[in-house]
This record gives structure tokens, sequence and C-alpha cells, in this order.
């Protein structure tokens, strides 16, 4: 244990009283999505780019020996009616990441992207709460239920 | 061979850094970017570049975020209490939308770009927000907040006013971003900036961090149609995220009116494409 007196920080710049939720906490939050979900991205693009295989269609980015495998092409893949296909579902991505196939990598990076906002409102809410700061927190509750409204009725919509 | 995908990566990735550090430095998410490089020069079909452009949002916004919410130029406070009406604007924007027609609506758009883009102009060189008078939601709910501007050197101390116009032109806002599928930062800036006052840096990272939440609105439900294809998406969420670290440094650097300029240069632009897509004049 270290018992010294906590280093009085230097800054030079006078950062003001905090008047809502922990700020390094939520900083240091959507810091952690955004690493996490890059890195998940970089790992699934590299092993696209190095394997030229997406995991799921039969298909190859580059020439291979004999040409057993088609090439893909731009086309194939940014077409909706393309050859090459990609996991959505949350289950599919999981289990595909797991077999570290690149498409379903990259969308789990996605995944966590999308999911990093979310977290931070989630977070800003509970910081309110705890300073007991109830129009905040009542604020913070009715975005959060409009977003979630927004997605279970464009689901049902299709 | 893999050259022609090598070299649209490459491609996406460039266009995805500009759109990055623009998004991040004028409070956009760089969809206004993204959605038209993919639709007119790759050829992508709309619901997939939208699908992209979201993800751009999304990224441009956290990324940006972090920084800016360490340093308070993000009003918290200001974002959420907005984020009411836009995201309940982005809900009303996504059931309408089919029963409005198209031009008319692009026409509006363009028109109230043009009129903030007027707005902005007339108080082009200021640095600072003067004669605001707080109401009594902004006094009620402690809107106004301080933060170090490092370009001035010193702490900024400001107030907030018209909180209830402002609520207003969010949920017009977040109509427009349900319709087109896009964050509307180029509406939550000057709706901040006009009505409620804002130093021009306090908008623009507010707005950031509210296109991320009104985008994630829209993300759920393109990821689970499978508009959000992870070859087109990985290259602009990377290309976004290193873009909006450039773009959070340079909004520290920069002096407000040089980001007010930027911005005003930027509405131009959109309006007059708004309002060429109005009469048909572009796709």
């Amino acid at each position: 244990m270290d018992y010294s007196p906590p280093l009085k920080k230097v800054t030079p710049k006078s950062i003001p009283a905090p008047t809502g939720p922990n700020r390094s906490l939520l900083s240091l939050v959507l810091r952690g999505g955004v690493i996490v979900s890059a890195a998940l991205i970089v790992l699934g693009l590299g092993l696209f780019l190095i394997t030229g295989q997406s995991g799921y269609a039969a298909g190859n980015l580059y020439a291979t020996a004999g040409g057993s495998q088609p090439y893909i092409t731009f086309h194939d893949i940014e077409n909706s009616a393309g050859t090459v296909y990609f996991p959505t579902g949350p289950g599919e991505i999981w289990q595909g990441s797991l077999a570290f196939k690149p498409f379903a990598l990259i969308m789990l990076g996605l995944v966590v992207l999308i999911a990093t906002p979310v977290l931070n409102l989630i977070l800003a809410g509970w910081g309110f709460i705890q300073q007991k700061n109830w129009a905040f927190s009542l604020i913070c509750l009715v975005v959060v239920s409009i977003l979630a409204l927004s997605f279970f009725l464009g689901k049902a919509g299709g | 061979m893999g050259t022609e995908v090598l070299l649209v990566l490459a491609a996406l990735f460039g266009v995805a850094l500009v759109a990055g550090a623009f998004g991040a430095l004028a409070g956009l998410g760089g969809g206004v970017i993204i959605v038209p490089v993919l639709t007119l020069f790759f050829g992508v079909n709309i619901h997939y570049a939208i699908g992209a452009s979201i993800v751009s949002v999304i990224a441009t916004s956290s990324g940006a975020a972090a920084t800016y919410i360490k340093s308070n130029l993000t009003n918290l406070k200001v974002g959420l209490f907005l984020e009411m009406a836009t995201t309940l604007g982005a809900l009303t924007g996504a059931f309408v939308g089919s029963y409005l027609a198209g031009p008319l609506l692009l026409m509006i758009f363009g028109l109230v770009m043009g009129l903030s883009c007027i707005v902005m102009w007339t108080k082009r060189n200021q640095e600072l927000p003067e004669n605001v008078h707080p109401d009594s939601w902004s006094r009620k709910l402690k809107l106004g907040d301080k933060y170090y501007d490092t370009v001035l050197k010193r702490e900024i101390v400001y107030e907030v006013q018209g909180t209830r116009p402002a609520l207003g032109l969010m949920y017009i806002a977040g109509i427009v971003s349900g319709l087109l599928g896009i964050g509307s930062g180029a509406l939550k800036v000057p709706a901040m900036d006009i009505t409620m006052k804002l130093p021009i840096k306090v908008s623009s990272a507010t707005s950031n961090f509210m296109i991320g939440v009104t985008a994630v609105a829209s993300a759920g439900i393109y990821l689970a149609r499978g508009y959000i294809n992870p070859f087109l998406a990985a290259p602009v969420a990377l290309g976004v995220l290193l873009g909006s670290i450039v773009g959070t440094h340079l909004l520290m650097v920069l002096k407000g009116s040089v980001i007010r300029w930027l911005f005003i240069g930027i509405l131009l632009v959109l309006t007059v494409q708004m309002l060429l897509k109005a009469v048909g004049i572009l796709a």
C-alpha cells in the first residue's frame, strides 16, 4: 500500500467544476467503444484482404490457382443482388465472429460502434440519477424510450 | 485480380477521412459527403449509401465526443434536452416520410438552410455570443455552463436562451433526419447558434454529441434490414474515426469566427445542392 499523499495534479487549464455526469468516465467509455470497434473492423478487413475470403460466399478476392473460385468484384459486394452475403442478425454475427469470419468481425465492430452512443446515454442518465437531478434523469429516460420505440416500430414496419 | 476492390477501399477510406475531419469540426455527420460520393461515383444503391452514412455519423460523433465531452465543449444538458425533440422528430419523419412529396420537402429543407446561412452570415465575425437572456426553462434546468477556450486562452462562461423555439427547430431537424437517414447536424448547429445563442464551438461539439444519438435510431433499422454492408462500412468507419481526431484538434486550435465562416460555406453548398435536387436538376 502506498500511503504517500496524492500528487497534486497540475493542469495548464482550469477545468470547470462538474455540473453533470462524470465526464471523464463518459469520455473513457466513448474512447473505449471506438477503439474496440476499430480493432474489430481492422481485424476483419485485414483477414479479408489477406485471405481473399469474406467467410460467407464461395468467391475469392484474388486469382486462385487453376481458377477454381470466381473472383469477387466490387459490384458483387456493394450490390443488393450481389453474390457476397454478409450476416445481419446478432446471433449470426456473434457466431461468425467466433469462427473468425472476416465479414462477421467487421459487422461485430460496427455493432459495437452503434452501441457506443447508447451506452454513453445510459451512463449519462445514471450520472444524473446519482446526483439526484431528477429533471435530467427523466429527460434521459425519455430519450432512451423514444430510441427504443423507434427501434421496435422500425422492425415491425419491416 | 482484386485490385479494383483494393482501389475502391482506398478511395472510400480517403473520402471518409475528409468527411470525418469536416464532420467533427463543424458538428456534421459527414453523410452529406458520403452519400453523394457513394451513389454518384461508385454507383452504390441509395439504401446502402445511407447505411454507410449512418455508420459515418456515429463514428464522427463517438470519435469526436470523447475529446469534446472531456474538455466540456459539449453541453450535455442542452444536448439531452434537445435530443427529446430530435428523436421524436426522427420517429415522426420515419412514418410520415412516405406521405410527403420529396421535392417539396427538399425545397423546404433547402430554404431553411438558406435562411440559416443568411442569419449566420449577419454575425460572421462574432467570436462569442452577445446579449444572451436566459429564459425560465434555461434558468430552471441550469443550462448555462463554461469551458476553457484554448485559442482565447480564457474560461468562457455562457448562458442559454430560446429553449422553446430551439425544441421546435430540433423537432424539424429530427423529421429531416428520420426522412433522409442522416444526423442533420447542418440544421442542429444553426438552430443552437441562432435561437439559443451558444458559443459556436459549443454548438458544434453539442451537435456532434446529438447526431450520434439520433443516428442510432435509424442504425438499428438499417442493420436489421441488411443495409449496412461491411465492405462499404469498414473503410468508412475507419477513415471517419481517424479524420475525427484531426477535426477535434482543429476545433481546439481554430478561432470561433473561422469555424463560423467554414460552416456558412458548408451551408451554402448544401442549400444549393438541396434546391437543385428539389427542382430535379440534380439526381
